[in-house]
């Protein structure tokens, strides 16, 4: 779960704003199910998937795109061809499989989308162009910065408790758990405490905003997008009103 | 430039010693070293510097620190406006980043002093040209050398433009290559007329760019130097000072003081001129006799055990095509210590790892000596090897160092603990308990731990985790023991203790295998030199050997005679940049 580290510079850019929005208005329809079971919610998924999987593909992600496409056809054909012929556990199994993937796919596309094309950087800035506070923006990036370290402090520790026989199936796994976590906590804490250390030196907090050299801003694509995502509210507000089924 | 007005600064609470009465000035454009033993205080002066003493660390301060006319305790806008003018560069390269990115940790500082994009950006191009590192742009931070990582964050210091630069231990994790570049960085902040102060143990880097030197002692400034002068200090006198070479020819020279004290260790009566002048003072003085207990309290040492052999070692990537680490034989002769060298990123780390079985995608087997001659794979690696991390914090676990011991000791019946040769199958597990925790407790006696042996290991210096990390290692009755980077940041004396325990270890029937690239350490550790370069073993030589025929020698380690010639090829390889280690090698 770690953003882009290099600024993506394709065809297709959208300002992270945007790619937030979008991904919020798959989670919704999509994922919370938004609309209930109206063909016009029914039809908006549809688009909002394929809109999902397009972007993923366009973006440099063919191939995991078309995996996920893959798998979210699979599980339609199931449901179509398979589930009606089987019963008792075996069919309540592959009905949740399928209900899962169906749901969950869109928006995880989506939001692998979101995270493979923005860096750190520009989320905060487009977060700080939104008048976010820095005690906002700043832990957050903060977050960011600490993922891949903690992953690394980790794998550490793991070696050392291999090297002691501390592992699954080694005898002394209840142990596992408070010897991990001790050295991970203290470390972190060392890491967190030297961070703060570099970034006060270098004017964090200087003043309360930033200036960002992310490129980030609206334009046509944007507008595209976000006009697409106000439809899909709009269309919902006409079923709302009756004027769509 | 900067102006000290008898200052003292007490740390809040007592944990780190402060500074004393400390008056002096430097000019702008000077280049100042400030050198001493750890805990002299150095790391202290740069944070009164920068600001992070008073503003982060509380203590009382006294007198009155001046950078660039601003009252550093006073300064309007705290730490933030004491940062536009001095820009702070630390030991630490996996924890002064901000940003996941080159370019973003470029831009960091001038985005918080609100410079507008464009000319970031410019200033960005130009620190780029100016450090040579146009092709780090973009590249995420994570994936970064250790000399790439120390390069970034002087450059990104740089693009903010500070007067003033303050440098702490900088040279700490990096090798002969990133020193060299790191020593052309500085060369560039001199040439641009900013006033550079840099707080450091390894000294040779800094050869012709100290302006000057502030010896400090106990958190007094007790001695000044010219550049000059630092460099005409006649060895006895640098020794004396607990300095180590600050010219790349004087590392060879020392070699052979080196031996001399390492002899001092390996025998009682002798004492070691060079370390008795200012032995009081470190709690961990007594190494010297504490290696010869290691020595004396286990088996005696049965010299030349034959070696033990890597068979065809590999290890690719995911997704990789060819192995990263490939090598085929490489001898690491049992009961002796074998350096691995080379530079950042040549597989050292890789071969290691390999070497402990701790990685799945590593192949290859490492046969032990004869006359059994097994063949140990991955799994029987794992625990026929134990490693010393680069970072002890890592392996601290528990909450006593007696319990640190006890986890690391094999289990009652483990078929391969020596250590349970005297705990006899018939023995009720209460006893059998207490002989384990009796055989740890004598672990921690030899290593001058004993006193400490109730503590929690987090609330010891440095020095005695890395001493519990190295018990452990003993406890753990296993024949190799792997140390990866030992030394990085120690002072003189303290690279010495950890080099006699490593003897010591050898000594008592160890093998040990010790990655480092600080040449002045690989010189008073190793009797062999194994050299790795881009995943392959290159080199292969011996650095101390025996020689029994001579009488002088006789009451020595027959492993005794450093190699003149190897000496010297080693320093060659670990300290210029010129120097092809694989052309060397031919």
């Amino acid at each position: 779960m770690n953003f882009a580290t290099s600024s993506y510079r394709g065809i297709l850019r959208f300002d992270p704003r945007t790619k937030i929005l979008f991904t919020l208005t798959v989670g919704a329809f999509c994922l919370t199910l938004l609309g209930g079971n109206s063909a016009t919610a029914g039809a908006i998924r549809w688009a909002l998937t394929a809109v999902s999987f397009l972007l993923l593909g366009v973006c440099g992600r063919v191939r995991a795109a078309a995996c996920f496409a893959l798998m979210l056809a699979a599980s339609y054909a199931l449901a179509e061809w398979a589930l009606p012929h089987v019963g008792g556990f075996l069919g309540w199994f592959i009905y949740a499989g399928i209900g899962m993937t169906t749901q969950t796919l869109p928006s995880a596309v989506a939001a692998y989308w979101l995270l493979f094309t923005t860096t750190a950087d520009e989320l905060i800035a487009a977060l700080q162009r939104a008048h976010v506070p820095q005690a906002v923006t700043i832990p957050l990036a903060v977050m960011f910065r600490f993922f891949p370290t903690v992953t690394a402090e980790a794998r550490q520790i793991n070696d050392a408790m291999r090297m002691r026989g501390v592992h699954v199936g080694g005898g002394k796994a209840s142990e596992m758990f408070e010897y991990r976590v001790v050295p991970m906590v203290t470390n972190s804490v060392k890491i967190a405490d030297e961070l703060s250390q570099a970034a006060l030196t270098r004017g964090l907090g200087a003043s309360p905003t930033r200036t960002s050299i992310a490129r980030i801003g609206f334009g046509w694509a944007d507008a595209l997008l976000i006009a697409g995502c106000a439809a899909c509210f709009g269309a919902l507000a006409c079923v709302g009103f009756g004027v769509l089924a | 430039m900067i102006r000290f007005d008898h200052v003292s600064f007490e740390y809040a609470g007592g944990m780190h010693a402060g500074v004393t009465d400390l008056d002096f000035r430097i000019h702008a454009g000077q280049t100042v070293l400030l050198c001493g033993d750890s805990g002299c205080g150095k790391t202290t002066v740069t944070r009164l510097i920068n600001g992070l003493a008073p503003h982060y660390f509380d203590g009382t301060l006294t007198g009155r620190v001046t950078v660039a006319g601003l009252d550093t305790a006073n300064a309007s806008g705290g730490l933030a406006g004491i940062a536009q003018h001095v820009g702070s560069v630390f030991q630490n390269p996996k924890s002064q980043f901000f940003t996941l990115d080159v370019t973003g940790e470029l831009a960091f500082a001038c985005e918080n002093f609100r410079m507008p994009p464009a000319e970031i950006r410019e200033r960005i191009g130009a620190v780029a040209r100016d450090f040579h590192m146009e092709d780090l742009l973009g590249r995420p931070i994570t994936a970064l050398s250790g000399g790439q990582k120390q390069k970034v964050a002087c450059a990104s210091v740089s693009t903010a433009g500070p007067d003033v630069l303050v440098l702490d231990e900088p040279s700490s994790n990096l090798d002969a290559r990133a020193i060299e570049d790191l020593r052309g960085i500085v060369a560039l902040w001199k040439r641009q007329g900013k006033t550079v102060v840099i707080a450091e143990h390894r000294l040779y880097w800094l050869d012709g760019l100290v302006d000057r030197a502030l010896y400090l002692r106990d958190g007094r400034l007790e001695r000044e130097m010219s550049g000059d002068e630092l460099r005409a200090l006649s060895d006895d006198e640098r020794l004396g000072l607990g300095l180590r070479p600050v010219r790349a020819e004087q590392i060879a020279a020392q070699a052979a003081a080196m031996m001399r004290s390492a002899d001092a260790a390996q025998t009682p009566d002798m004492t070691d001129a060079a370390e008795t002048p200012n032995a009081p003072g470190v709690p961990d003085g007594t190494i010297a006799a504490v290696a010869t207990r290691t020595n004396a309290a286990t088996d005696t040492p049965t010299p030349s055990r034959g070696d033990y052999v890597v068979d065809r070692f590999s290890y690719t990537y995911r997704r990789a095509k060819a192995p990263t680490l490939s090598v085929d034989r490489a001898t690491l002769p049992a009961g002796r210590v074998t350096a691995v060298t080379g530079f950042n990123g040549a597989g050292k780390s890789t071969f290691v790892r390999c070497l402990q079985g701790l990685d799945r995608r590593c192949k290859g087997d490492l046969v032990t000596p004869p006359p059994d001659s097994r063949a140990l794979n991955r799994k029987a690696r794992l625990k026929a090897c134990f490693t010393v991390l680069q970072d002890v914090n890592c392996e601290l676990f528990t909450e006593s160092v007696l319990d640190e011991v006890l986890l690391a000791m094999p289990e009652r019946g483990d078929r391969d603990g020596q250590q349970d040769a005297d705990a006899a199958p018939a023995e009720s597990a209460a006893s059998a308990e207490s002989a384990r925790e009796q055989a740890a407790r004598g672990i921690l006696a030899r290593l001058d731990l004993a006193d400490v042996a109730d503590r929690h290991p987090l609330s010891l210096s440095g020095g005695q985790k890395q001493r519990v990390a190295i018990a452990a290692a003993l406890a753990s009755a296993r024949g190799i023991i792997i140390f990866d980077e030992p030394t990085s940041g120690l002072d003189m004396r303290h690279m010495r203790q950890v080099a006699g325990l490593l003897r010591g270890l050898a000594a008592s029937g160890r093998t040990v295998v010790v990655v480092t690239h600080d040449p002045e350490f690989a010189l008073c550790v190793a009797d062999d030199v194994l050299t790795i370069d881009h995943g392959r073993a290159v080199d292969a030589y011996p650095l101390r050997v025996a020689n029994a025929a001579d009488p002088a020698h006789d009451r020595r380690d027959p492993h005794d005679v450093l190699d003149a010639a190897n000496a010297r090829r080693l320093v060659r390889a670990l300290t210029a940049r010129t120097a092809s280690v694989a052309a060397d090698a031919a």
